[in-house]
Formats: C-alpha cells, structure tokens, sequence
C-alpha cells in the first residue's frame, strides 16, 4: 500500500513536472510565436525597405543607362567629327596605346609618310625615321612630356619612303590615368617642308649679299657680335678688317657696272680665298667690305695675314681680253686694344681705312689703327660737342694776317681768322673746329658770331695806320643761309661806314652748292660796297667761267700752288696763266702761303698783285696789328717798278 | 541548452528508471524545479547538481557519469540534428568542424547559447590535439562526447587530457589518438 502511494506520489510529481515543463514549453513557445511575430513584422519593414532601395536604384540603373545611351550618342558624333577632322586634316595622326601596345596611324599620315603600317610601327618604336640632328631633341621633348607635361611640340626632318628628308612639325599629347601612369600618346605630323625651305631661302636673302653671295652687314653684325663674346669669353685677340676699293666709282663709270659687279664678284671671292674657316667675311654694302680674323696672337701675324690678303687681292680678273686688278684700302682695328665693341672696332677701323686711303696712289695699302687716331676722333667729338656752347661763351676771338701789295709795299689789306681758346683743350685750330662746325651745321652762328667781332673792330683798325680793308672768310653753306646779308647788314649799320672796309672770302664749293643764288647775294655786298674775293682757287674745280660769271673782285691763289713754284716749272708755268687771265678779267690776284724770297721773285716776275705769308707776317693779334706801319721804303721801290699793271686796285679798294 | 538537461534526465530514467529521476529531482531543490524543457535556457550550475547528486545516489564517480552521459548524448544531438552532421565524413571530420561549422549552425538555432571552443591540430592521419576552452566547467562533459564521437565512427580514442580534471574543467587539451574498430561508418 505504501508503496502503491509512493508511486503514486512520486507519478504525481512527474505529472506535475511534466505539466510545469510543458507549460514552460507553451510560454517560451508563445513568446518565440511573438518574437516570430515581430521578426515577420521586421520583415515585412524589410522587404518594404528593399524594395524601396530596389524600386530607387532600378530608377538610378535607368538614369545610368539613359546617359551611356546618350554618352554612346555624343561620342559617335565625336568620332564622326574626329573621323571628318581627320579626312578634311592635312595633317597625318597617330595614337599609341600604352597599355595594350597598338598603334594607329591614319591613312594621311600613310600617305605623307610613305609607309605601311608595319613600317611605320618599327620606325616610331625605333624613331628610326628621325635625322640623326633632330634625333637628340625629340627624344628629349617626348621624355619631357611623358614625365612632366611639358609641351610636346617639335620641328624636324622625317626620312619618308621616297628616301627624302622632309621637314614636319611633329605634336603629341600623352593621356594618364588617375594613378597618374601613363596610358596613351596621340599626335600628328604636318608637312612643312616648303614652308622651312622657304623661310632658310628667306633667311638667306635677309642676310647675304646677293651679288657676292657672302653675308651681308645684317650677319655680319651679328657674327662679329658673337665672335668678340668668344674673344673676351677666351681672353683672345681679334681683328676687324674694313676694306674699300679705290677709285671704283670710276671704274663703273668708265667700264659699266656689270664689270663693277664682276670686280665685286671677284673681290668678295678673292677675300674669302684669303682668309681662314674660322674667319669672317662681309660686304657691308656698296665697295665696302669687312673680315674678322680671329685668333690673332701678335701684330707680326696680324700684318702676314693681311699682306697675305693683299697678296690674294693682286689676281686680276680677266673681261674681254682686258684685264682688271683691283686695289683696296684696308683699316684694321684690334680687339680688345682699338675697342671692345662691334661700333668701337668698326670707327677706328674706318679712321684706320681713312690713313691707308692716303696712300692709295701707291696701290692696295693696309694701316692698322692707332691710338693716336682714336684720341684724334675724340678730340673730333669732343669739339662736336663743345663748339655750341663755346660759341655761346664767346670762346673765339680773332687774329689778322695783312697782305703786302707788292706794286707799293703796303699792307693795305688785312684777313681776319678765327681762333677758338677752349678752357680745357686750349688753342684750337680753325682747320680742327671749322669743318665739324660745317658738319653740325653750327657754322652759321659761328659766322655770325665772327661777323660781329670783325665788323666792331673796323672803326679802331681802319683808322690811322694805313689800312683800308678786312676780309672776312665765310663758309658757303653760311654764305647762301637767309639770314647771312640780315645779320651782316644789321652789323654794318652798327658802325656806318664800315662796309667799305670788308670784303667777303667765299670758296668755289658756294658756287657749287647754287650759283644763282652766289651771283644774288654778290651782287647785293657789291651794292652794299663791300668786295668779295674767291679762297684757295686752284684746288676744287676751278672753272676759270666762274670767275666772270661770279663777278668777283678778286682771287687768292692757293697756298697749294705757291709751295712749288721755286721748284716746279709746270707749277710757276700755271700760276704766271691764272694770274694773266685774272688780271684779263680785271681781277687782282692774292698769293697765300708765301714762304721765301725765291717765291716772292717769281710773283713779282708775274705781276701778282698781292701776297701774304709768313715770309712778311704771321697772324698777329689785334695790338700787334695796331703797332704795323706802312713802309715807306717799300712803296717808294715797288710803287716805282710795278705801277700800271693789272687793275687799279686802290680804286677798287 | 534545455535539450542536455532533458537528455540527461532521459538517460537516467531509461538507465536506472524514472525512481531515480524522481529521487535526483527531489533531492537537487533546483531553482528550476527539475521541470526541464528542450527549447528552455537553465543555468548551467544545475547541470552540475544533477550530476553530484546522481553520482551519490547511484554510488558512481562523477567522471564515469559524465562520460558515460557523454556518449549517449552525443548520438542523441547529431541525430536530432541532421542537417548539421549530413557532411559529415569522420571523426576527425567533425572534430576539425565544431568551431568553424558545427557550432555555426547551433549558434543560429539557439542565439542565446554560450558555446566554448575547439582549437583544432591534426598532427598525423590519426591523431589530432583538440584545445578546449569555456566559461563552463565541462570538460569532463566534452571528453565524454569525444568518445560519444568515436563509438558514432566506429573508431575508438585514446585521449591524453592535460590538465587532469582535478586541475580544470574549464580549459583543457585533448590530445587523441584514434582506432578504427571496423570499417568507417556512413
């Protein structure tokens, strides 16, 4: 029994766990149902999500789609366009493909190039079609472009098929990816070939002579330019050369300018023949030519290479059975010694060409600059550019040379010259300062400045001491100024009376210039009362037709003439004619430059009515002049041996 | 996991009846009342009051117990989950697999479990060293699969347990040797 109910008991506990277990089961059961519940519930949210971000990016794969299909569109209107450019291009294109290592060329470039593609494929890969002096170069532009961007951009020689060179200008453009590796090279070739040849004929004619066919002064200047940059870069000597050929205007004129033109011909050549490869040579223009001989280690060198050009230089030329030598004049200047520069070298070998020019009688003469040349030109410029200011400053002032009129042995006349006291260069000669005051055209005011300081001293030297006229010189371009009788004529009436006591010097160059305008203002100094003489006759052209038609009252024989005639008979046979035919003319006649007695017996022996020198007196100053007294024994000789010949002068006077 | 405690309590009854069920039950005064449920979550440290006590009343060392249960559950949990043991191959198959699939799966079918690991070495065609490690005491347990495992293969392991159980239960290596008995199960 009591087990009955321990069994029992015990079936009731097991019931009793078992009902426990079952209702935990239920429990968990009901709560994994909720969590079911809730899962599915997430999974609907879920689902809804996905098929919101399903529905979102089906639209975004559309949009997607949409724009390829109208990318798709655009680049095959691109690649219409690019197959066109292509077609329509005169350029040839090419494109390498890095990564798949394929090229492209178009079908122009086939064709400019003149070859296939397998060709073309090992002549690019190889550069193998580049000319050997552009290869360098190109290499380096594609190296430079892959690696850092730089422009591609070349001009240079492609071998083609035909086995010519021709000239293309050569562009590419290289692609990188977004590792910044490079992807792929595209470009073109043009043909510029003519266009090159063109521009090397334009060159050419831009800088060589087209007779002589050597460079012109345009190259020239630039090659000097260079070569003295080498000079002083190598611490050398070098040498300019300027040349000129003597007399050449005569011979075009009296042999034609096609035989000038073969001289030229035959020098230019000749001149090249003579120097060394590394030398220069030019014509500068006209019969001027120019070399640069480098290297130059002394002046025993210096002086065998020109002689050798001389040497050279003495081959005749041969035109119809005449022969013809040409002769030149050659000034040298040194660098560095006579310049540092192109413009330096160049005027002192123009001042060096002038000295050799002196000799040219003697034939083809070379003179190397000197220094004292070069302080001469300074001087010159220098003077150039004092003389304005010197004139403002009255710097000048005048001396008197008398002339003795040998029929009575009186200096009656006087002739005024100018001397120029610089502050710094001291006394300066009239020979010095004239011609550049001519040349810088300040000879008027200086002329007017002198007319100013003659005609005050008039009434103190005409007064007592015998004398009766002073001479002004005038140079011709002063002479025919509008303003000469203006200022002359305002001068006179200063010191009333005082025109009868001038007389004008003119030179023949004034009749030159304008004869008319030279008998107009003659004419108005005679009315004026003035006398008007005509300077250094002998020495330009001296047309004798001048002296009657200028009306000139009378002459000074050049001092040229009056030096030879103690030695020379032809000389004493030309002055005894002019003085005849100017006393025919009823001129008087003025000897300048008389040194001696022996001159002085010749003149009287013609009859020459005036002579000044300083065998009577030198230039004197103004007190000097003042002390001169007429001398009585003098004119009591002459007045008694040579009256009556030639005009009356003290008439005239 | 529920499914050891009800195992446990099956084996028990079917081993020495439900009398001793009813006595273990009674005597353990668990928290939980004894009233097991499969699908249920109860706190490990039952498990092991279960097993004290059950070696008490049927005057049997806890080792043998452990492993004796061990075995019979490890069938018990491979049959009742087919579609975890269908690729199969060996033992060592399966050994190499706990961590990496086995308890994959379980982890899916029961989230809230706790489950240690199995550092798995093959050293040589029959012979692996097996590593495990939990926050539960039951290594002894574990060994007692292991040889659940062999006796499913027909194979028979020889395990070299470092530390001994005195020492931990908590992590432990196995290192073992296997006996194929006849020709391989399916």
């Amino acid at each position: 029994m009591d087990d009955n109910k321990a069994t029992i008991a015990m079936l009731e506990r097991r019931v009793a766990r078992e009902i426990k277990a079952r209702k935990q089961s239920e429990e968990i059961l009901n709560q994994k149902s909720l969590e079911l519940y809730k899962a599915n519930l997430a999974l609907v949210d879920s689902n809804q999500a996905l098929d919101l971000r399903v529905k979102e990016r089906t639209q975004a794969l559309e949009l997607a789609k949409k724009n390829a299909e109208q990318q798709l569109a655009l680049n095959e209107n691109a690649n219409d366009r690019f197959t066109l450019a292509m077609l329509a291009s005169s350029a040839g294109i090419w494109e390498k493909n890095i990564i798949d290592d394929t090229w492209y060329f178009s079908d122009r470039l086939i064709r400019l190039l003149g070859y296939n593609e397998a060709q073309l494929i090992e002549c690019f890969d190889q550069f193998s079609f580049v000319h050997p002096q552009d290869l360098r170069n190109l290499k380096s532009k594609v190296i430079k472009h892959v690696k850092r961007g730089a422009v591609l951009d070349v001009e240079c020689r492609i071998l083609t098929g035909s086995g010519y060179y021709k000239w293309f200008w050569i562009v590419g453009q290289a692609k990188w990816n977004a590792k910044g590796k490079f992807t792929r090279i595209a470009g073109s070739f043009s043909d510029i070939d003519e266009r090159v040849e063109n521009a090397k004929t334009i060159q050419k004619m831009a800088h060589y002579d087209h007779l002589t066919q050597i460079p012109n002064r345009e190259l020239f200047n630039q090659q000097l330019d260079t070569a003295i940059e080498l000079a002083r870069a190598q611490q050398s000597q070098l040498a300019v050369l300027l040349i000129d050929l003597n007399d050449f205007k005569l011979i075009n004129d009296s042999l034609g300018h096609s035989v000038g033109d073969k001289l030229l011909q035959h020098v230019a050549h000749m001149l090249k023949q003579s120097i060394g490869p590394q030398d220069l040579v030019s014509r500068l223009g006209g019969d001027e030519f120019s070399i640069v001989l480098k290297n130059i280690t002394d002046t025993d060198q210096l002086i065998f290479r020109c002689r050798n050009i001389l040497k050279e230089i003495e081959i005749p030329i041969t035109d119809n059975a005449n022969s013809l030598r040409a002769k030149i004049s050659i000034g040298v200047a040194l660098y560095p010694e006579h310049g540092v520069n192109r413009g330096e070298l160049l005027s002192n070998a123009d001042l060096a060409m002038y000295q050799a020019k002196k000799t040219k009688s003697k034939g083809s003469q070379f003179y190397l600059c000197e220094q004292s040349l070069i302080d001469q030109l300074a001087t010159r410029s220098r003077i150039g550019k004092d003389i304005y200011k010197a004139i403002k400053n009255r710097e000048f002032y005048m001396m008197y040379q008398p002339f003795v009129e040998l029929a009575s042995g009186t200096h009656y006349m006087v002739e005024s010259l100018v001397r120029w006291q610089h502050p710094t260069l001291g006394l300066i000669s009239p020979v010095d300062f004239i011609p550049i005051a001519e040349e810088s055209g300040l000879i008027v005011e200086l002329g007017e400045l002198i007319i100013e300081m003659v005609i005050s001293k008039v009434p103190k030297l005409m007064q007592g001491n015998g004398l009766g006229r002073l001479s002004i010189n005038i140079s011709a371009a002063h002479f025919l100024s509008p303003g000469f009788l203006r200022v002359l004529t305002e001068n006179i009436d200063k010191y009333p009376g005082s025109a009868k006591h001038l007389c004008i010097e003119i030179t023949e160059s004034v009749v030159l210039d304008n004869l008319d305008l030279a008998r107009v203002v003659i004419d108005k100094l005679h009315r004026l009362g003035l006398l008007v003489s005509l300077d250094d006759f002998g020495t330009g052209y001296s047309s004798l037709s001048y002296l009657q038609i200028l009306s000139v009252d009378s002459l000074k024989l050049d001092r040229s003439f009056i030096a030879d005639i103690d030695t020379c008979k032809d000389r004493r046979t030309i002055t005894e004619s002019i003085i005849k035919l100017a006393h025919s003319l009823n001129l008087y006649v003025v000897a300048e430059g008389v040194e001696n007695s022996k001159q002085l017996d010749y003149l009287l022996d013609y009859k020459c009515n005036y002579v000044q020198g300083n065998y009577f007196y030198e230039p004197l100053n103004e007190d000097q002049l003042l002390e001169v007294q007429v001398d009585s024994l003098h004119y009591e000789v002459w007045n008694d041996e040579h009256s009556g010949e030639g005009p009356n002068y003290k008439e005239q006077l | 996991m529920g499914q050891i405690f009800t195992e446990l309590l099956e084996l028990v009854e079917s081993k020495y009846g439900y009398e001793i069920v009813d006595q273990l039950l009674t005597n353990s005064k668990l928290h939980s009342g004894g009233s097991y449920t499969a699908v249920g979550t109860y706190n490990h440290i039952e498990l092991l009051i279960l097993v004290t006590n059950l070696s008490e009343i049927i005057n049997k060392p806890i080792s043998e117990l452990v492993t004796e249960f061990g075995e019979g559950i490890f069938i018990k949990l491979l049959t009742s989950h087919p579609q975890i043991s269908a690729n199969i191959t060996d033992s060592f198959d399966l050994l190499s697999k706990i961590d990496s699939y086995i308890h994959v799966e379980v982890a899916k079918l029961y989230p809230n479990a706790q489950l240690p690991t199995f550092k798995f070495v093959q050293l040589s065609e029959n012979q692996v060293r097996l590593h495990y490690s939990s926050t539960r005491p039951f290594a002894s347990f574990a060994e007692g699969l292991l040889l659940g495992c062999a006796l499913y293969f027909n194979e028979q392991f020889q395990i070299t347990r470092l530390p001994d159980p005195n020492s931990s239960e908590m992590n432990v290596t196995f290192d073992i040797v296997r006996t194929k008995l006849t020709p391989a199960h399916g």
